[in-house]
Formats: structure tokens, C-alpha cells, sequence
């Protein structure tokens, strides 16, 4: 389950650098203005929480919060690494890492 | 104020973090390194290798040795094993302290172990908040975290961009910039961790810092506060008649149910042989988050009746304990474990990254001038307290394997091997005049020490990677692994560091206050 967790995380992380200009030049090679934005932004937020449950759910209340901080900070870096070397492959991970991984979460039983 | 309240700040930081900057990367590394003490120490002793996990409790076993070699002592002590420690420990405790006095045993077979001497990962923990140094070093630790509370809320005012720049990394740019982008993207993603890890440091050993108001209640009786923090309790006095020990195993049964399902830790035997013997059992620690207050159960040691239950928390004991147990992660499980491992490095690399860049914006902005010998102190200083000290580190685990185990004072040597090591980088990095070059060379050689752990491991008597991976041992499997890994990447940052950058045409620097990030102005 945390491992899910780390997957909506990255994702949500991932939509909240695809809100800002110059990272959306960068992954996607244009600007998405307005609304647009708004919506990604949002979008992230909810991953981002969908994340902390996924976290709590796993690790309980107690290390869940912690576990969930720490998610944040090595898909961050992890994001931020990606972006000046392979922006596409970033985005692509974030697409195909939450299904990918419920998927194996479910074939695992 | 002359300055504006940013640049106050970015003075602060710029020079309380360069003051500290070692001694903070040295903590920092070590306290990092501690999250894996377990882990390490038992890397260190190969002896235990071949200690097959879940091989049963081993009481019995270890109640033998104690009866037979702890005849006559006031305490015994038997550590169980765990998940992250295989093997079972038996002290005894004739009066006054020996660490002699112990017995280490195959909870499987019973078979008498005989591990070489060593401190393992308990040195980078003692290193951590001590410095080996007792309570002198426990306050330039103490001092040392405070200003990296400072740094880190400077860092916080000074950071203009911090939302705007929260992903942004450009290794492609001048080497300060790339540098600064580092140290932005390791200290702001990490930053809960940062701050917690910083404040619930300086918590561990407040009794030490601000000791007002434990004298102010306990006056001289210091020893009763840290009685009222802990669950351990007296013994009775012995009674002089002889008796027989009851049964352990439905006592161990009976205190896990209690805690319901949370497995002990320890046993303790006090007035063992006597009529007046008790048996208090600890939980195992990590079955909360709340660290150094584990509840113990009392039972009477002849009929086996519950005498005593200590798991009341009261808040200001549990607030402490969730503080220490933040900071030490006794309860994070191996995932939780090498996430926190991921994030201490992170630290570390905003902590060097802090170091490099002072270096590399003064070469850029003073190429005349940087040849004086401040520059360079601080330069070699950098290559030492960074690189230098990987490569101790790293030579405390080859001299742990290496150094013949039958040497007298063997703990004492492991220990000097790394502080010679460290001395003799400073050196290097002050006599060398190519602080490039010099960086270049530590870290290839801290690289290619670590990178050969796993052969050193296997050649020295301990379970080769390929068997620790095939029997799933991951607490060992993951030294040998993580070693390469970290091995790996300072080879990269070797050959990056010293790599000739395509010079681009010297651009005229334009003051142009409102869009660089200020870390630093005066200088």
C-alpha cells in the first residue's frame, strides 16, 4: 500500500510542476493558461491527498504522516532530477506509475 | 538596521552555516548513517552472519548460560532477538559494571557466539550527539544544531522563489547557480524532515541544555527525573532464601497478549536464585512512535503473578517520548527506515552543497583576490569535512574487517583508523594546492572502497551478497547493495565535479537585486 502511496505522490507532484509555465515548456513543450492550469493545480492537490490516505491507510496514524513527508521528498527529488535531463520521461512515469502499481498490488493479491 | 531584514539574514546564514558547515555535514552524515545502527553493527560482527532470522526466542538457552556463568549475580539481562537483530544476548550483573560480563547465543541451536569486539553502527550514533567527546561534546553538538535551526529558518526568509522554484534544478548553468538550485531543491523538499529532525535534536538532550527545570523540581535528586522518565523500577531487597525461577515462556506469553500482540524486548532478572526474585519484561521498542519510555510488566520470578504494570503515559512523558522517538525512528519499518535514510542524505547534500557554493561564487566573483588563504582554508576544509570524511567512514568498515580480531584495544583502533584517515584528507586537501583534483581523488577512492564492501564482506568471513540475497537476510543484503549504490554516485560526483565546463563568454554581472536568489550579498 505505501508503495501505491509513493506512486499517487510522485503523480500529484508532478501536476503541481505541470501548473507552472516554465516546467509546462519543459514537459510538454507549451503554455496551458487559465483554467487549465487551475484544474492541473487541483488535480495535484487531490493526488497529494489520495496519497496521504494511501500512506495513513498503510503505515496507521502514526507513521503514516511520516511516511507520507518522506514520499514527497524523494519523489521531489526524484521530479526535480528528471526535469533537466528527461522532462518527458517524468511525465510519463507519473502517468503509468499509479495504475501500474495498483495493478501489481492486485495481481500480488 | 542598516540592511534590510533579507539581508541581515542572508548574512546569517552565509556565515553561521559556513562556521558550522563540517561539523553539522559530520553530525548529520552520522545521525543519518544511525537510522541503520542495527543494521550496520551487525554487518560489522560477521560472526553473526550465518545466525538463521526467526530462529525462536532462545530464553531457555540463555537462561542456562546465566545459570551457569552468572551463578551469584544481582541482575540478569536478556535482550530477545528481532526482526533487525538475530541472535539473543544474556547478561549478568555481578555489582559493577563489566562488559565482559555477556554472552552471545544462536537463539536456534543455543550455540555459544563469539563476535569480534567492535562498537559497529553504535559509534555513529555516539559520534552523532557526542562526538566522542561526553558532555562537552554532547553541547557543540547541542550549539551546532541551534545554528542549523538558524540556517534553516534563514534559509526559509532568504529563499525568495521558494514555491516558484520549488522543482527548478539546472545542472547545465555556472557552477554556483547549479550549486544553489541543489542546495534549494534538497533543503525545501526535505525541509518537514530538516526541521524535525533539527528541533527533536535538540529535545534528545534537553535535560542537558536546559537543565533549570529539572533542578528547580528534582533539586539534586537528578537521578529520580530520569527514574520518572523511564518504566524501570527497583528491586526488592533480597530475602536470602533460596528459590527456584519460574517458567519464562507463558510470562512472555502473558506480556504479549498484554500489549496486545507487541512483542518484548527484554527481560531482566533481578535477585536471581533468591526467594525475593522478580522478573520485569520490556516491550520490544518501535511498537509505538513514542522512543525511551517502553511499558514494562513486573511479575513475582517464583509463583509468575503479575505484580506490576508500568504503561501509564502521562503527557509531559509521552510528548518527550514521541519527540526522541521522531528523532531515533525506532518504529519506522524498513520502508518508513530508508525513506528517512533517503531524506538524512538529502540533508547531508544540502548541508555540502551549502559549503560549495560560498567556494565557487567567491572563485567566480574574486578571481584575483581567491588566492588568499582564507579561500583556501575554506576549500580544504570543504574537500575534508565532505569528501574526507566519506572516505573515514568508509575505512572504519574496512578496518572492521581488516584489523585481526584478537588486536588488544581492537574497538579503540577501529575508531582511530577513521580519525587518522580524516586527518591525514585535511592534510592532503591543505597541501595539495588542486582543491579540484583533490575532491576528484577522495571521492574516487571513498568510491571505490565502498563499491568493494560486498567483496571485502564476503572475503572476510561474512554472508556474501549472493546468499544474503538468495536467503532474503535484506538487513545485510541491503549494506553490501546500498554501499554500491552510494559508491556509484560518488564516482559521479567525482568525475562531475572536476569536469572542465564548456566556457561560456564572460558575462558582465549587472546588480540586478529583485531576481537573484539571495543567499548572499556582502562578502
Amino acid at each position: 500500500m505505501n508503495v501505491l502511496a509513493w506512486g499517487l505522490a510522485y503523480s500529484g507532484l508532478v501536476l503541481l510542476c505541470l501548473a507552472m509555465g516554465k516546467h509546462q515548456r519543459q514537459m510538454i513543450g507549451m503554455e496551458i493558461a487559465g483554467v487549465g492550469r487551475i484544474g492541473i493545480r487541483a488535480a495535484g492537490v487531490v493526488l497529494l491527498l489520495a496519497s496521504f490516505a494511501s500512506a495513513v491507510a498503510a503505515d496507521g496514524w502514526q507513521a503514516g504522516p511520516v511516511t507520507w513527508f518522506g514520499l514527497l521528498a524523494v519523489g521531489g527529488l526524484l521530479l526535480a532530477m528528471l526535469l533537466p535531463h528527461a522532462p518527458r520521461a517524468g511525465l510519463k512515469l507519473a502517468w503509468i506509475s499509479p495504475p501500474a502499481i495498483l495493478v501489481a498490488l492486485l495481481l500480488s493479491g | 538596521m542598516k540592511q534590510g531584514f533579507r539581508q541581515s539574514m542572508a548574512w546569517l546564514h552565509t556565515w553561521g552555516g559556513l562556521v558550522f558547515t563540517w561539523l553539522l555535514f559530520a553530525i548529520f552524515l552520522a545521525g543519518t548513517l544511525s537510522f541503520f545502527r542495527e543494521e550496520i553493527s551487525l554487518w560489522m560482527q560477521p560472526e553473526l552472519h550465518r545466525v538463521a532470522p526467526e530462529g525462536g526466542d532462545g530464553v531457555a538457552y540463555a537462561l542456562a548460560e546465566l545459570q551457569q556463568r552468572g551463578a551469584g549475580a544481582k541482575s540478569w539481562t536478556i535482550s530477545l532477538p528481532g526482526p533487525r537483530d538475530p541472535v539473543v544476548e544474556a547478561r549478568w550483573n555481578k555489582g559493577k559494571f563489566d562488559p565482559k560480563a555477556l554472552v552471545t547465543l544462536d537463539p536456534a541451536t543455543g550455540e555459544v557466539l563469539a563476535p569480534r569486539e567492535t562498537r559497529g553502527g553504535t559509534f555513529f550514533r555516539s559520534f552523532h550527539f557526542s562526538l566522542m567527546q561526553g558532555v562537552l561534546g554532547e553541547w557543540i553538538v547541542g550549539i551546532a544544531t541551534m545554528m542549523m535551526l538558524v540556517a534553516l529558518i534563514t534559509g526559509i526568509v532568504i529563499h525568495k522563489k521558494i514555491f516558484k522554484d520549488f522543482f527548478t534544478f539546472r545542472p547545465e548553468k555556472s557552477k554556483p547557480r547549479a550549486w544553489l538550485d541543489a542546495h534549494n531543491v534538497t533543503g525545501v523538499m526535505a525541509l518537514p524532515f530538516h526541521l524535525m529532525i533539527t528541533y527533536t535534536g535538540l529535545v534528545t538532550l534537553m535535560y542537558v541544555y536546559m537543565p533549570a527545570g529539572i533542578a528547580v523540581v528534582y533539586g539534586s535528586e537528578e537521578k529520580s527525573f530520569f527514574a520518572t522518565l523511564s518504566s524501570r523500577q527497583e528491586a526488592p531487597q533480597p530475602q536470602g532464601t533460596p528459590a527456584e525461577l519460574t517458567a519464562l515462556e507463558p510470562l512472555l506469553a502473558q506480556a504479549r497478549a498484554h500489549w496486545n500482540g507487541a512483542p518484548p524486548g527484554s527481560v531482566l532478572i533481578s535477585n536471581p536464585g533468591d526467594a525475593a526474585v522478580v522478573v520485569d519484561i520490556m516491550r520490544r521498542r518501535g511498537a509505538s512512535i513514542a522512543a525511551r519510555i517502553e511499558p514494562m510488566l513486573r511479575f513475582d520470578g517464583v509463583t509468575g503473578r503479575l505484580l506490576a504494570e508500568h504503561d501509564d503515559d502521562f503527557a509531559a512523558r509521552n510528548t518527550y517520548g514521541v519527540m526522541y522517538g521522531l528523532h531515533v525512528a525506532w518504529f519506522a519499518q524498513p520502508f518508513l527506515r530508508g525513506l528517512l535514510f533517503a531524506m538524512g542524505l538529502m540533508g547531508c547534500l544540502m548541508i555540502a552543497s551549502g559549503a560549495v557554493i560560498w567556494t565557487a561564487k567567491r572563485r567566480e566573483q574574486h578571481t584575483a583576490a581567491y588566492a588568499a588563504p582564507g579561500y583556501r582554508l575554506v576549500e580544504a576544509l570543504n574537500v575534508a569535512g565532505v569528501a574526507g570524511l566519506l572516505l573515514s567512514f568508509t575505512v572504519y568498515f574496512w578496518a572492521n574487517r581488516l584489523l585481526p580480531t584478537d588486536l588488544p584495544e581492537r574497538i579503540g583502533w577501529e575508531q582511530r583508523c577513521l580519525f587518522i584517515t580524516w586527518l591525514l584528507t585535511l592534510g592532503y586537501a591543505l597541501l595539495r594546492g588542486n582543491f579540484a583534483k583533490t575532491w576528484r581523488e577522495l571521492l574516487w577512492l571513498a568510491a571505490l572502497l565502498l563499491f568493494l564492501i560486498p567483496l571485502l564482506n564476503a572475503a572476510s568471513g561474512g554472508l556474501p551478497l549472493w546468499e544474503s540475497m538468495a536467503q532474503q537476510r535484506w538487513p545485510l543484503a541491503g549494506f553490501d547493495l546500498l554501499s554500491m549504490a552510494i559508491a556509484s554516485a560518488l564516482a559521479w560526483a567525482g568525475w562531475s565535479i572536476a569536469r572542465p565546463r564548456q566556457q561560456r563568454a564572460p558575462r558582465r554581472r549587472v546588480a540586478r537585486p529583485s531576481t537573484g536568489v539571495a543567499v548572499e550579498t556582502s562578502s
